[in-house]
C-alpha cells in the first residue's frame, strides 16, 4: 500500500479527573503514623522497620496498622475510613 | 497498593508508598490513570524477598526512611493534564511502511503490522452492532480510559478482524470491564494470559477453528480475536511492557478456543456456555486468565475409573503456587480448566458420566497432602504468618481444609466440585487433554452473551456468509 490514509486513534478518552495530593500540613511533633500492609511476602517485617525508623526521627503518638485480606484486591473502605480517622500519615507498602 | 494511597490522598490523609526497586516506573505509570501522577513513594532498594531480616532493615533505615519522611513533610508537584487527540481525529497521514512505524513507535501496536484504522474500515465495523459508538462499555484501569465502542472497532480493525466479528468483540470488552473478572491485574507479575472461549452456533457461522490444533494460530477468526484483545489490554485498558505490564516473562495471546458443540449434544453434556449460565444454542464469550498449563498426551483407558486419574494428575500437577487463590486471600476463586479431546468425552460419557460426575470426581481425587498446600504459599512464595487451620478457624474458607491435625491429610484445591471448568475441543480421535492454570481472583472466568442485531443475517450475506 503506498497512497496515504488517514487514521484515528487506537485509544480511548480517559476519563480520571487529576486532583492534588493531599496538603502536607502536618504537626511533625505529634504525628499519628498509618500503616496499610498489602500482605506481600516480608511486608510486614519491612514495615516494621520503616515505623522504626520514622519513630526514632520524629515524635510519634500512635500507630495504627492494618493488613488487606489480599495484596491484589482493593482496601476495605472500612479499613480507608479508619486510616483516614486514626493517622495523621499513611504509609502503604509495598509495590513488587 | 497505590489505589488505596490514591483513597487516602482524597480523603485528605498524606501517604508514602513503598515500592521496591524493579517497580518505580511501574509506579509512576499507574499512577497517572488514579488521577495523582506524582504521587509520593518510596524507594525500597532490591527486593525485599530475596533479602535476610538484617539486610532489609539496613536498606530501610539508610534509604526508605528518608524518603517517606519527605513524602511526609514536602508538596508532590501537581499533575498536567496531557493533551490527547479526540476519538475520531486524524492522527498521522501516511503509507503502509510509515503508518506502521508510526504505531509501533508510539507504542499503539505489539510488534506486528497493523492494518491501518481508518474511517471506512471502522464504519464497516460499526455496521454490525447497534450499539452507539460512543456507548461507554466500562473504565479500565490502569489508565482509566472509557471502553467505548469505537475504540472496539478501531482496534478490531488493527487487529486483522472481520467487521462481523464485531457482536463477540463487545461482548469480549464488556466481559474485559466486569469487575469480577479483574482486568486491572493484567499487568501482575506471573505474566498470565487470557483465554477466550467461544460457544454457540456462530462458531460455525463465522468459520473458527474446532477440531484439530484448536490452539494453533491459522485461523483468521480465531487469531485475530486473540490479537484483538491483545491491543485493547494495549491500547484502551493501557498495559504496557516496561511500564504498567510488569509480567517477568509473559505469555503470547491464545488464539480463540471454540468448543465442538456437535460432540457435546451427541454425548448430553452441556457447553460452557451453560456452565456460566446462559441457554444452551446461545452465542456466548467465556474469559479467564491463565498462568500456563500444557497438553498431557495419551489418556488411554476404555471406562472413566481408567482415563480420570491421569486427569486429576495433571492438574494438580500444573497447579502449585495458583492455589493462593483457594486461601482466604482469594476467596476460593481458583477454577482450573480442563480440555478434553472429543474422544476422551465420549469415552467417559459412554459409561454414563456427566460432566458435574467429572468433577466430583475431580474435586475428590485432585488433592495434595496438607502440609505441602501450606508449603507453597507459606514457605516458598507468601511468606506470611498464614495457614489452614487459621483460615477455617475463622470461617474463611470451608471445613474440608482442616478437618485433622494431621499434617498428611489430603485437602482439595478448589473449595467445591463446580469450580473445576471443564471445555470439549480439539483433535477429535486422538486421545490427548490440556490442563490450563488458572489465576483465581486476578482474571475470573466471567461470561458474556452475543447480542447479535437485527440486521444480522442481511449485514452477514451482504458479506458473503
Amino acid at each position: 500500500m503506498s497512497r496515504t490514509v488517514f487514521l484515528v486513534s487506537p485509544e480511548a478518552p480517559v476519563r480520571v479527573s487529576y486532583g492534588p495530593a493531599s496538603a502536607r500540613k502536618l504537626d511533625l511533633r505529634g504525628l499519628r503514623l498509618g500503616i496499610l500492609d498489602n500482605g506481600k511476602g516480608n511486608a510486614d517485617h519491612l514495615l516494621q522497620f520503616v515505623a522504626e525508623g520514622v519513630k526514632a526521627l520524629l515524635a510519634v503518638t500512635s500507630v495504627v496498622s492494618r493488613r488487606k485480606a489480599s495484596m491484589s484486591t482493593p482496601a476495605s473502605g472500612e479499613m480507608l475510613d479508619q486510616l483516614a480517622a486514626e493517622a495523621d500519615f499513611v504509609v502503604s507498602a509495598m509495590g513488587d | 497498593m497505590l489505589r488505596a494511597s490514591a483513597a487516602c490522598e482524597a480523603a485528605g490523609v498524606p501517604t508514602s508508598s513503598l515500592v521496591s526497586e524493579g517497580f518505580i516506573g511501574q509506579a509512576a505509570a499507574t499512577s497517572v490513570g488514579l488521577g495523582l501522577p506524582h504521587i509520593p513513594v518510596a524507594l525500597v532498594p532490591g527486593h525485599p524477598n530475596t533479602q535476610s531480616k538484617g539486610e532489609l532493615r539496613r536498606n530501610i533505615l539508610e534509604v526508605t526512611v528518608e524518603r517517606v519522611i519527605e513524602n511526609l513533610t514536602r508538596m508532590p508537584a501537581a499533575g498536567r493534564e496531557k493533551p490527547e487527540p479526540g476519538a475520531r481525529d486524524i492522527i498521522f497521514k501516511g503509507g503502509f511502511n510509515a503508518v506502521n512505524r508510526y504505531f509501533y513507535e508510539n507504542e499503539l501496536s505489539d510488534g506486528l503490522p497493523i492494518v491501518p484504522p481508518i474511517r471506512e474500515a471502522i464504519d464497516a465495523f460499526l455496521r454490525f452492532t447497534s450499539r452507539d459508538p460512543d456507548e461507554v462499555l466500562g473504565v479500565i484501569l490502569p489508565d482509566s480510559r472509557a471502553a467505548t465502542v469505537w475504540s472496539v472497532a478501531v482496534n478490531a480493525v488493527m487487529a486483522g478482524c472481520r467487521p462481523e466479528y464485531m457482536p463477540i468483540l463487545v461482548a469480549l470488552i464488556e466481559a474485559m470491564c466486569d469487575p469480577q473478572y479483574g482486568v486491572e491485574h493484567s499487568g501482575n507479575t506471573p505474566g498470565s494470559e487470557t483465554l477466550i472461549i467461544l460457544n454457540g452456533p456462530i462458531i460455525k457461522q463465522l468459520g473458527f477453528n474446532y477440531t484439530q490444533g484448536a490452539l494453533r494460530d491459522g485461523f483468521m477468526p480465531n487469531t485475530t480475536i486473540g490479537r484483538f484483545w491483545r491491543l485493547y489490554l494495549r491500547n484502551v485498558a493501557g498495559f504496557l511492557p516496561h511500564k504498567t505490564d510488569k509480567a517477568t516473562y509473559g505469555n503470547t495471546w491464545r488464539v480463540v478456543l471454540a468448543e465442538n458443540e456437535d460432540v457435546l449434544k451427541r454425548i448430553g453434556w452441556e457447553p460452557n456456555s451453560v456452565e456460566m449460565g446462559f441457554r444452551a444454542g446461545d452465542n456466548t464469550v467465556t474469559v479467564g486468565r491463565y498462568s500456563g498449563g500444557g497438553c498431557f498426551p495419551s489418556v488411554s483407558g476404555s471406562t472413566p475409573e481408567q482415563v480420570l486419574p491421569y486427569v486429576a494428575d495433571s492438574v494438580l500437577k500444573y497447579h502449585t503456587w495458583q492455589i493462593l487463590s483457594t486461601t482466604s486471600h482469594g476467596g476460593g476463586k481458583l477454577r482450573p480448566l480442563v480440555v478434553m479431546s472429543p474422544i476422551i468425552a465420549e469415552t467417559i460419557a459412554k459409561a454414563g458420566w456427566s460432566k458435574s460426575d467429572v468433577k466430583r470426581y475431580l474435586y475428590e481425587h485432585v488433592r495434595r497432602p496438607a502440609w505441602e498446600f501450606e508449603r507453597y504459599l507459606r514457605d516458598w512464595t507468601m511468606k506470611g504468618t498464614w495457614n489452614l487451620a487459621e483460615d477455617v478457624r475463622l470461617g474463611r474458607i470451608p471445613k474440608v481444609f482442616h478437618e485433622s491435625d494431621d499434617p498428611n491429610r489430603l485437602v482439595p484445591i478448589v473449595w467445591e466440585p463446580k469450580d473445576f471448568m471443564i471445555a470439549v475441543t480439539g483433535d477429535s480421535l486422538r486421545n490427548n487433554a490440556y490442563v490450563f492454570a488458572h489465576q483465581g481472583y486476578l482474571g475470573y472466568p466471567v461470561g458474556k452473551k452475543i447480542e447479535l442485531g437485527v440486521e444480522w443475517e442481511r449485514l452477514l450475506m451482504e458479506e458473503g456468509r
